[in-house]
């Protein structure tokens, strides 16, 4: 029998049911193929009056700190929504909505648009600057000073003196190797946090976690987890836990200022929850509620607070953490290139290993 | 009492999902179906982040494995699928998606099933995405396990005296569990309490999948090419639209293209 297809059951095959299927099968997933997109709800509008609703919504139902720092957001709301008209400018709109978002005086407030970042830096613009790096470089670490990492080190008077830059460097469990192996046998370990802004609490946690000999308490957080003002999640403890590989129990000191923020701010808890450390210069900046992030739909991004911390006596971190020895810079030290700030760190360890036990 | 209602729940979802993928001594015909790496065209929108949708083309793989019984069939299909998408400013969305959905179709009355077939389908999906420039909180994830109908059509015809096998499969799902993260973090409510442990956190952080709180439909038209050696070709499309409700609503349009291979085992 001859096997090949003839022009007549080629028209036949055309015209079976098989190839009915196979024509459904095809306008089938032509059709579904073109509606992934279309089957979800359009984007939506990016009118000034909608941006403005986003932004207030989000902000009305997830910013943590209303309360703490006695804020009328409903009042703040109306008084900017009232400067808003669908014929303004992305500049003119972004201006008020920066400015709306100035009033929660959070540092870890912006608004972010491809042509500005709105921000509250009044956290550290109105005290004293109290930190000069070109100095400490020149007089302090000089120029045979250790680069472990990110962290800066050299030893003064028989003290490990550490400067770190920024927590969104990334300090490691070797850096810490590398860093306690120094600091052994020495009278104390300083660590100058000053000027930094934060990053990563998890390197905050690494090198805490090289100071303590037992799991320490250092504060309390809570997220929050519905529109109400009040409605978080239950407190829970941040504790630091001992690592490890070695660690140093001696003397620290942590020298922190206005500028040192957010992870720093952490960071200056986790000392002050430990018994052999000092903290000495200015208070740190605060910044204890982790920021949320987000975007509106004309595809400007923002951030702000969404969580709470306070210490384990039930004080918020938001606004500052205390330095048990507040000390400002010295007009005078600084014009004989003298760091006061270091100079009573320095001072401060002298006395405790010279006091008798 | 909302809790109990969870483990009894759970334990139904569980032993429905075994049942479904339940081989006997029975079995007719067995087969293996990888689809090698196929596209998905996926669109999803994320509300805890942004309003905006997130559109792009993913790198996807799947293999399926099912046997033909007397009277009844089994399927299982474990997907991924990885990739970027972007809104229409270009930031960009990391998502990963992974998958096992189970099916057991009935047909009593014709051995072959052909033709259409009712059954169940239970479909388990976990679904991570990071966006770039989001220092905190990225990760946002939700995993659901659900249960609910399916159907099959299975039509046979010869083409060039091969035979060749259109299939359609289609599943709703009804009820079940989903898991996903809480109002501000990556990680489900429960697993934030440190006062309790292990699985108490788990149960603590799910919540039932109904229609209201989520929609999984799906359909996955496929032909299928038989070749001498009793192995097959095939080419498949999957649509499926995901819509989860919770603290923040997460809703998905995704579409996979796949050619693969049958092998007979």
């Amino acid at each position: 029998m001859n096997n090949r297809l003839q022009p007549t059951s080629l028209i036949c095959i055309i015209l079976s049911d098989a190839y009915k299927v196979i024509w459904i099968l095809a306008l089938t997933i032509t059709a579904l193929t073109s509606c992934e997109k279309s089957l979800l709800k359009p984007d939506p509008g990016s009118e000034p009056l909608v941006i403005f609703e986003q932004l207030w919504n989000d902000v009305n139902n997830r910013y943590s700190y209303f309360e703490l720092k006695n804020i009328q957001w409903d009042t703040i709301g109306t008084h900017y929504q009232s400067k808003i008209s669908n014929t303004m400018n992305e500049k003119e709109l972004f201006e008020v909505l920066g400015n709306m978002l100035y009033e929660l005086k959070d540092g870890h407030v912006n608004l972010t648009s491809d042509f500005n970042r709105s921000r509250h830096w009044e956290w550290f613009l109105n005290y004293p600057d109290n930190y000069d790096h070109n100095q400490i470089e020149r007089y302090y670490l000089k120029n045979n000073h250790y680069i472990t990492g990110p962290l800066l080190n050299q030893i003064i008077d028989s003290m490990l003196y550490v400067n770190y830059r920024s927590f969104t460097d990334n300090v490691t469990q070797s850096h810490m190797d590398e860093l306690m192996g120094r600091a052994e046998g020495l009278k104390g370990v300083i660590i100058d946090i000053r000027h930094n802004g934060g990053g990563s609490l998890q390197n905050a946690y690494t090198i805490a976690s090289s100071l303590v000999d037992t799991p320490t308490v250092f504060a309390q957080q809570r997220f929050k987890k519905g529109p109400g003002k009040n409605e978080f999640t239950s407190w829970e403890r941040m504790v630091i836990k001992p690592r490890d590989g070695k660690r140093f129990t001696g003397p620290i000191v942590l020298l922190t200022n206005r500028r040192s923020y957010s992870a720093s701010s952490f960071f200056a808890q986790m000392l002050r929850a430990i018994p052999h450390a000092t903290l000495i210069g200015d208070h740190a900046g605060g910044g204890g509620g982790v920021p949320v992030f987000g975007e509106l739909s004309n595809g400007w991004t923002y951030r702000f607070s969404a969580s709470q911390t306070i210490t384990p006596e039930g004080d918020h971190i938001e606004l500052l953490v205390p330095v048990d020895i507040q000390v400002n810079m010295s007009a005078y030290h600084e014009r004989r290139n003298i760091d006061t700030i270091i100079e009573t760190a320095l001072e401060h360890i002298k006395s405790i290993t010279l006091s008798p036990l | 009492m909302l809790i109990y209602l969870k483990h009894i729940i759970l334990f139904l979802i569980l032993a429905a999902g075994l049942h479904i993928f339940s081989a006997s001594a029975s079995d007719k015909k067995r087969d293996l179906h990888i689809s090698y790496p196929g596209i998905r065209f996926n669109a999803e929108r994320d509300f805890a982040y942004s309003p905006l949708m997130y559109s792009g083309v993913q790198g996807s793989f799947a293999i399926s494995y099912s046997v033909i019984k007397s009277n009844t069939s089994d399927l299982v299909f474990l997907n991924y699928t990885s990739g970027n998408n972007t809104n229409k400013f270009g930031s960009i969305m990391q998502v990963v998606t992974a998958g096992i959905q189970t099916y057991k179709f009935y047909h009593r009355m014709q051995e072959t099933g052909n033709g259409f077939c009712l059954g169940w389908s239970n479909n388990n999906e976990f679904n991570t995405r990071e966006v770039e420039d989001v220092r905190n909180f990225n990760n946002r994830n939700e995993y659901f396990t659900s249960f609910g109908p399916a159907i099959r059509y299975r039509y046979p015809f010869i083409v060039l005296n091969r035979q060749v096998h259109f299939q359609t499969l289609a599943h709703l799902q009804l009820l079940g569990f989903k898991l996903q993260s809480s109002y501000v973090t990556s990680l489900p409510p429960g697993f934030q309490e440190s006062n309790t442990k292990g699985f108490r956190k788990f149960l603590n952080s799910i919540e039932l999948f109904y229609p209201g709180s989520g929609l999984n439909v799906g359909i996955q038209p496929t032909l299928m090419y038989e070749l001498k050696s009793g192995n097959g070709l095939s080419i498949s499309y999957r649509y499926d639209y995901l819509n989860i409700k919770g603290p923040h609503n997460v809703e998905k349009s995704r579409g996979t293209w796949s050619v693969g291979i049958i092998t007979a085992l």
